[in-house]
């Protein structure tokens, strides 16, 4: 092990390699010699720079062991180490192994313990704005990265940045930028309607126009319809309302003709307020071609859906 | 669609064991997952009836699963994710999951855990890692941390854990149990509560609120109720929806694969998020999930086509095993999933075919007598045999 540090005291504890098992691991000898010291060194619980250490070179080899995040933080706090210097750590580890989940939440963990620490008289203060360049290079490799929006969410949350500008932007960014991203508009939905329950009826109506123009950019996208009715069952409004929106992708009259259709989730919702304005024959029939034509997969599910018509 | 591939069991089998014997170093990054990767590939034997242990064995392995992994104190019983760690009692906390996947392996061992496990101490463990307060109130945390010699909870909470504590919950039979007996019981009506606020506008289920409709999450709210013997009804509907939507499809006259996400060798599978690839694993999620609310749902879906992936674009038929997507490598986890989804299919074939309009239910031609696997239960995902174990030897 390249390293300044010298381990030579510490009494390296052997893992238990010894048959009868079941999925023995072939430990190779880093492994073996890592995790060793890292052992010697939590029997006697030294706290100190060495040991702060060798986490690092644990946690490349085994993130997923929650202990030995814990060590690590009951390092730092016995040796009241800068935890400034520590979110620039979780930045590195985070970007060389974006598969290492567990940095999240040890995020988290480090900012609780630094709002818990300082106060409006501190030199240093976080500033959640700090969080934006790491998200964004997280977002940028991986724009789906579920832990990562996940994290993006409880920033917000703590922060209270959900109607911060930057915040708002960066948002409207990834959604331009690739308008079939769930993640971005679940995060859209998130920041504009989770926290009040009454919302005015201006951000209702701006909403509604935003999701509007890109389904008509591109009319078969699960997430913008999605959206779209997320917000009517949030206002508690009627779809009927949405009847000649759903047309413009749907030419009824010409539907078997793929000329004249544009999106199943248009014909879906279509068939939907059909039942609410009690045309069940017309519903029927939009039931009927998606399963035969423009999303027969779920032909059973259409039949299904059909047959809760015919039974009422 | 092409004739179905033969189901390779012989080839499953030897992947399955190749795994129970040894894993390569490059795997030791698993090494806290060690009890998950033994359960996938027990009960993946178990599913193809071909886990043939003798007796001497049996009892071999469950000692080993007591020994390497099993923590008692004063205070409660758990187990913890890596066996190393049994030598730093200062620093060994039990881990939630770790807890659940030994259980389950023991089951399959036919190891009696109750003469060896108190089931109020592994109810006071759960206790411990339940939120009590704030809007997580009624999740779980995945383990502990001692803080001046007192413990405190430590990780995120999320509906995986939940499912989790319900399965373990389950498992110590405190459901049978009256309540003046349950003397370390977790609070099962905030559990339920913070399961059901997590449904999402579209239905489906996230981690945590307001986060991403995502499958694995949803299986684990549902398999949570269910395990909690929460009634589904019509509040599910958009879940059911969501879920059916879930299967992966792009007819020709609306896609025209512009997207990098989709992918026409997709078509059949299921995936965890809108816009998001297929993935064998999420053939188990959506289909468990809908089985959980009623297994007539099972008809709701394409099945052939679920099939026809599994079989012909994600099982290795060189190797044995099953693979994320065709592009990756078969490991146990998937391997497990699609064997455990094609057993459930099975399970519920003539509920299926009475439901459904599946009449064209494809075999392979060159397998005339299909491959008969063990029963599973959609819940604990366990063989039939090892629930039945549990039902007739595991007494509180």
């Amino acid at each position: 092990m390249a390293t300044d540090y010298n381990f030579d005291d510490v009494e390296t504890v052997k893992i238990n390699e010894e048959t009868p098992q079941l999925c023995q691991i072939l430990y190779d000898d880093e492994y073996k010699h890592t995790i060793g010291i890292l052992l010697g060194l939590l029997q006697i619980r030294e706290y100190s720079e060495r040991a702060l250490y060798l986490t690092e070179k644990a946690l490349e080899l085994l993130a997923s062991h929650y202990t030995i995040w814990i060590y690590r933080y009951d390092i730092l706090v016995h040796l009241n180490k800068d935890l400034f210097e520590e979110l620039d750590w979780c930045e590195q580890v985070a970007l060389e192994n974006e598969k290492n989940y567990q940095i999240w939440n040890y995020r988290q963990l480090i900012i609780t313990r630094i709002l818990a620490t300082t106060d409006e008289s501190s030199k240093k203060k976080f500033d959640p704005h700090r969080e934006f360049p790491i998200l964004q290079s997280m977002l940028e490799s991986d724009p789906k990265n579920h832990h990562v929006w996940s994290y993006r969410m409880w920033l917000v949350k703590k922060f209270n940045l959900f109607k911060d500008d930057r915040e708002n932007e960066f948002v409207n960014k990834c959604i331009s930028a690739d308008l079939w991203n769930n993640s971005a508009w679940s995060h859209r939905f998130f920041l504009k309607f989770s926290q009040e329950k009454d919302i005015p009826e201006e951000t209702f109506a701006t909403e509604k126009v935003y999701v509007q123009d890109y389904i008509i950019e591109s009319p078969q996208n699960p997430s913008t319809w999605n959206y779209l009715t997320g917000i009517y069952k949030k206002y508690n409004k009627s779809i009927v309302d949405l009847e000649d929106f759903c047309l413009k992708f749907v030419d009824i009259e010409k539907i078997d003709d793929p000329n004249y259709v544009k999106s199943s989730f248009a014909i879906e919702l279509l068939a939907k307020i059909f039942v609410k304005q009690q045309k069940n024959e017309a519903s029927i029939q939009l039931y009927d071609i998606l399963g035969s034509k423009y999303d027969p997969i779920r032909s059973n599910y259409w039949d299904y859906e059909k047959k809760k018509l015919i039974s009422h | 669609m092409s004739q179905l591939a033969t189901f390779e069991v012989d080839k499953h089998e030897k992947f399955f064991n190749r795994f129970l014997l040894l894993l390569p170093s490059k795997l030791q990054s698993e090494d806290s997952n060690r009890l998950a990767l033994i359960y996938f590939s027990l009960h993946g034997l178990g599913l193809l009836k071909r886990l043939n242990f003798s007796k001497e064995e049996l009892i071999k392995y469950s000692q080993f699963i007591y020994n390497d992994f099993l923590i008692e104190n004063e205070e409660f019983v758990a187990f913890r994710a890596t066996s190393a760690f049994k030598q730093t009692p200062e620093y060994d906390f039990g881990n939630l999951s770790a807890t659940l996947f030994a259980l389950l392996n023991l089951l399959i061992l036919e190891s009696d855990y109750s003469s060896k496990l108190n089931n109020h101490k592994v109810m006071k463990f759960l206790s411990m890692l339940q939120v009590k307060e704030g809007e997580h109130k009624g999740s779980f945390v995945p383990t502990l941390r001692e803080v001046n010699g007192k413990f405190e909870q430590y990780g995120e909470s999320d509906l995986r854990l939940c499912y989790i504590a319900a399965s373990i919950r389950h498992l110590m039979r405190y459901d049978s149990l009256s309540p003046s007996e349950r003397i370390n019981d977790i609070d099962t009506s905030a559990l339920t509560e913070f399961v059901l606020n997590r449904i999402n506008f579209s239905g489906g289920l996230s981690a945590i609120s307001d986060v991403e409709s995502h499958l694995g999450f949803t299986y684990c709210g549902i398999g949570c109720l269910r395990l909690l013997n929460y009634k589904f009804g019509p509040e599910f509907d958009d879940t059911i929806s969501w879920l059916v939507h879930r299967q992966v499809d792009y007819p020709a006259e609306l896609y025209n694969f512009d997207y990098e996400y989709h992918q026409e060798e997709d078509i059949g599978s299921f995936n965890g998020r809108d816009n998001k690839f297929g993935d064998t694993c999420y053939s188990w999620w959506c289909t468990g999930s809908l089985a959980l609310i009623e297994p007539k749902n099972l008809s709701l879906v394409d099945l052939d086509r679920a099939k026809y992936y599994l079989l012909n674009t994600t099982q290795n038929q060189l190797l044995g095993g099953f693979s994320k997507d065709p592009d990756s490598n078969p490991d146990p986890y998937h391997s497990f999933l699609a064997i455990a989804s094609l057993a459930l299919w099975q399970q519920y074939e003539d509920i299926i075919i009475e439901n459904g309009a599946t009449t064209r239910h494809a075999e392979s031609s060159s397998d005339p007598e299909p491959f008969k696997f063990d029963g599973i239960d959609e819940a604990l995902v366990i063989t039939k045999k090892s629930k039945e174990f549990f039902q007739h030897t595991i007494h509180y």
